[in-house]
Order: structure tokens, then C-alpha cells, then sequence
């Protein structure tokens, strides 16, 4: 969070905007593309976001019957792989702070028939609504750049962890080669002209954009993590460090 | 990474099609119930590649995490692994170089459940057509089965009726039944003749 030196405003993109307003300017961004939300990481992640989502949850090392949140969960794509891992037994909870998209996703997990171990919540990622103590895995996958306060969200993912869980975070970050960072930099700068087309609302995209840019590097998240309790943590550079899969876990 | 990426890919491609087949057979899938929640991890040493295999609610599911704790952990080469898949009997295991730890029911409950697979078509066609099309395509199949079996025996017997009959080159069955009867009888004659001419030649000369 880049609060500045009174607190009181936090970036929204490359704008600044008060700290009680960035959470309802993200909600319309989301509210806005919902529906195109899935259609839309294909387009600008050319098809990757689901293998690298497919990895993300090999290392969440989930076994029959734990539980799992998938926070900031939205169309429901972690929750579908999750869903099956952990079985009857398991538990997943689908959480998002945004209302339209986790419509979106409890409609598409409910057509897929595969409802029966998954729950749904609204909830903000700082300020969890369970219990201490609960899950198994927290996985947070493209998330954690539009909460306002993420070191305060890692602290409630933290507690709601299990001892001897862990959280994994699937963000956008910087990428480690220069020219891999160019390219992607080039490449990004289309996707508002591709929201335009797709969703109708190309400034939404440009948020989008402008907060992955302004999303912690590897480093400073792990240290964030670091900070909200977690040991052990490291992180998996994917596709250059485009994206970085963090895994903490919370001690026994 | 990549590799990464690219090993998750190719062990989410095995898994869909893996469990699709086993979709085709409830049987199999009833079998792979009581497995839930156990672990083989399959450690392939040439190429060096690591898939865990973890049954649950009648799926298997791929992944290549080390951090899993596995119930048997099976380690040989490729070609001796391929094999095993094939090979009803795993007696002579180690002369293979594989090495197998931990819980070996339940390798051997997998492998069988595996190499029995009854895969029912119809259904699944049905599923993605229709009953009332499926069942048409079926019955256009087993029609088709039925011509196929009705013209291989017809085209034989032409085939016989043209070699024995129309151009004589092999005489027919009965003219064949008549030739080695002659034959038989001519060699009752021929032996009756030498018996003759054996008690002949024995007897004293007159």
C-alpha cells in the first residue's frame, strides 16, 4: 500500500484516491467486466492463466479433506481446481469482496454440477469473517493488487490460516529481464483497447494495467509476508517474473 | 519455470483424459472409491520426471509436487515403468530395476483397476447425441457389423463356388469323397490281393 505521509489517500491505478474510496472504484471496475471476466484473461494472458493457475495449486500441496479459501476467488477458476483435491471430505470456500463477480463464479461452479464441497462468501480480504485458525490453504491469485490495506489482508490470511498451512499469493509482478519487461510492457498497453472490444469498458482495463505496475516487486511482497507472521517464504518466478506464485507458511 | 509450466500442462492433459476414460467405466470408478485420499508417487529416473497420483472420490489427480507425502513411491526407468502398466503380473519387478516403497496394495488395486478398464461408449455418445440418435448410431453400427460378417461369407463361398464349379481347377467336396473312396476301396482290393498272393506263395508247390 502506498499510503502517503497522513494515510489518508491511497493509489488507485496511477491516480491517488482516498483510502475509503479505493474499495468502491475497484468493486466497479470488477462489477463492470464480470461477465467478460474470463474471456478477457484469455485474451491478455494468451491462454497461460490457466496453466500457471494449474500450477499455482500443485504447490498448494492440498490432500483429501483439508480446507481450503480461495480469496478473491471471483469466476471461480481456483475453486473448481481446488474443488476436487481435497474430495467430499475437504472443504473450499470461494470468497470475493465483489458481489457481481462471485455471482459469476457460484453460477459457473453451479452449472458445472460441481457445488457439493464449495461454499461461498462475500468478504473482504482484510478483515476475514471466520474463524482463527481455519483453513488448510489460502490462495489469493490476482487479487492481493486491488485491496486497499495488503499488508492488513496478509495479517487476516495469516490468522485464518492453520498452523502448519500455508497461503500462496498468484500475482502480477515485475519481470526480471529487461526486455521481457519491455515486450510485456508493449503488450499490456493493448489491453484496454482489447476491454474496449470485448467488454465495452476499456478504462477498467486501464486500471488494470496501471495496478500492475504499481504492484510490490517479488521482494518487497515476500517481505510483506514476512512481516504478517509467515515463515518460509519464497516465490516462483512465472513467465519471467510476469507473474510470481509467493508461498508463506504459517509455523506449527 | 518453463519446464514447470510446461510439466503442469502435459500432467493436466494426462489427468483430463486419464479421468475421462475412467468416466466411461463406473465400475472402475467404484473400485477407486475405497483408494481416496491415498498417494503413489510414480519417480520416472530416465527421463527424470515426478507425477503423483492421488485418488480421490473415484478421480486420479496429477500433480509433481515434491512436498506431498506419498502412501508408495515407485522409482525404475521409463521403459520398465511403461511396462509395468502393460504386464498383468509383477512378480519379476526387480529384474526391471524397479524399486517400490511403502504400501504395494496399493500399486497393484491401481494397476488392476487400470488394466481393467471396460469402457462403455455408448454412453458417453449418448451423453453428447442424444438416446434416440445413439441409439440409431448403434443399430446403424451393428447393421453394418452384420453386412460386413453376411458379405465376408458370401464372397468365400462365391469364391468356392467359382474354383470348384465354374472353372473345375479343384474338384468339389463330393467328387473328393468319391475319389478317396475309390481310393480306399482300391487299397482294401490291392491289400486282399497281396494276402492272396502271400498264402499262395506259402503253400507247398502241388
Amino acid at each position: 500500500m502506498n499510503n502517503d505521509s497522513q494515510g489518508k489517500t491511497t493509489h488507485f491505478g496511477y491516480q491517488q484516491v482516498a483510502v475509503e474510496e479505493k474499495a468502491g472504484l475497484v468493486g466497479q471496475v470488477f462489477h463492470s467486466v464480470a461477465s467478460k471476466y474470463d474471456l478477457m484473461n484469455d485474451v491478455m494472458s494468451l491462454g497461460t492463466h490457466r496453466i500457471i493457475k494449474r500450477y499455482t495449486v500443485e504447490l498448494s500441496a492440498l490432500r483429501p479433506g483439508m480446507s481450503v479459501l480461495d480469496l478473491a476467488g471471483g469466476t471461480g477458476d481456483f475453486s473448481l481446481l481446488f474443488s476436487p483435491l481435497v474430495g467430499k471430505q475437504g472443504q473450499v470456500i470461494l470468497a470475493d469482496i465483489n458481489e457481481s463477480m462471485l455471482r459469476v463464479g457460484r453460477d459457473r461452479i453451479i452449472d458445472k454440477g460441481k457445488s457439493g464441497n464449495i461454499s461461498y462468501s462475500l468478504a473482504n480480504a482484510e478483515k476475514l469473517p471466520f474463524k482463527e485458525n481455519t483453513f488448510d490453504c489460502i490462495c489469493i491469485a490476482y487479487g492481493l493488487r486491488n485491496v486497499t490495506d495488503k499488508q492488513a489482508a496478509l495479517g487476516s490470511m495469516f490468522a485464518m490460516t492453520k498452523p502448519g498451512g500455508r497461503v500462496l499469493v498468484l500475482e502480477f509482478s515485475k519481470p526480471v529481464n529487461p526486455l521481457i519487461g519491455k515486450a510485456y510492457d508493449i503488450y499490456s498497453t493493448l489491453w484496454p483497447k482489447a476491454g474496449q472490444l470485448i467488454t465495452g469498458d476499456g478504462d477498467s482495463y486501464k486500471y488494470l494495467v496501471e495496478s500492475i505496475r504499481m504492484h510490490p516487486d517479488q521482494e518487497t511482497l515476500k517481505q510483506m509476508m514476512l512481516d504478517a507472521g509467515f515463515e518460509n517464504c519464497e516465490y516462483h518466478n512465472v513467465m519471467g517474473g510476469i507473474c510470481a506464485i509467493h508461498v508463506g507458511h504459517k509455523a506449527l | 519455470m518453463l519446464a514447470s509450466l510446461f510439466h503442469s500442462a502435459i500432467l493436466s492433459s494426462m489427468e483430463t483424459c486419464l479421468n475421462q476414460v475412467l468416466s466411461m467405466d463406473t465400475v472402475a470408478r467404484k473400485k477407486l472409491e475405497p483408494l481416496s485420499g491415498k498417494l503413489l508417487r510414480v519417480q520416472c529416473e530416465l527421463p527424470n520426471l515426478l507425477i503423483n497420483i492421488l485418488v480421490c472420490d473415484g478421480r486420479l489427480l496429477l500433480s509433481s509436487n515434491e512436498e506431498l507425502e506419498a502412501d508408495t513411491i515407485i522409482r525404475g526407468t521409463a521403459t520398465a515403468l511403461a511396462k509395468l502398466l502393460v504386464k498383468r503380473k509383477t512378480a519379476d519387478l526387480r529384474k526391471d530395476g524397479i524399486v517400490i516403497t511403502g504400501n504395494v496394495g496399493l500399486l497393484t488395486s491401481l494397476q488392476e483397476i487400470l488394466q481393467n478398464i471396460d469402457l462403455d461408449w455408448e454412453y458417453q455418445i449418448s451423453k453428447l447425441i442424444g438416446d434416440v440418435p445413439t441409439q440409431a448410431l448403434s443399430d446403424s453400427f451393428s447393421a453394418a457389423g452384420k453386412f460386413t460378417r453376411q458379405s465376408r461369407d458370401n464372397l468365400q463361398k462365391d469364391i468356392d463356388d467359382y474354383l470348384h464349379e465354374e472353372k473345375k481347377i479343384f474338384p468339389s467336396a463330393v467328387e473328393l469323397k468319391s475319389f478317396y473312396k475309390s481310393v480306399d476301396s482300391l487299397r482294401l482290393r490291392v491289400d486282399r490281393l497281396d494276402s492272396r498272393a502271400r498264402r499262395i506263395s506259402s503253400l507247398p508247390p502241388a
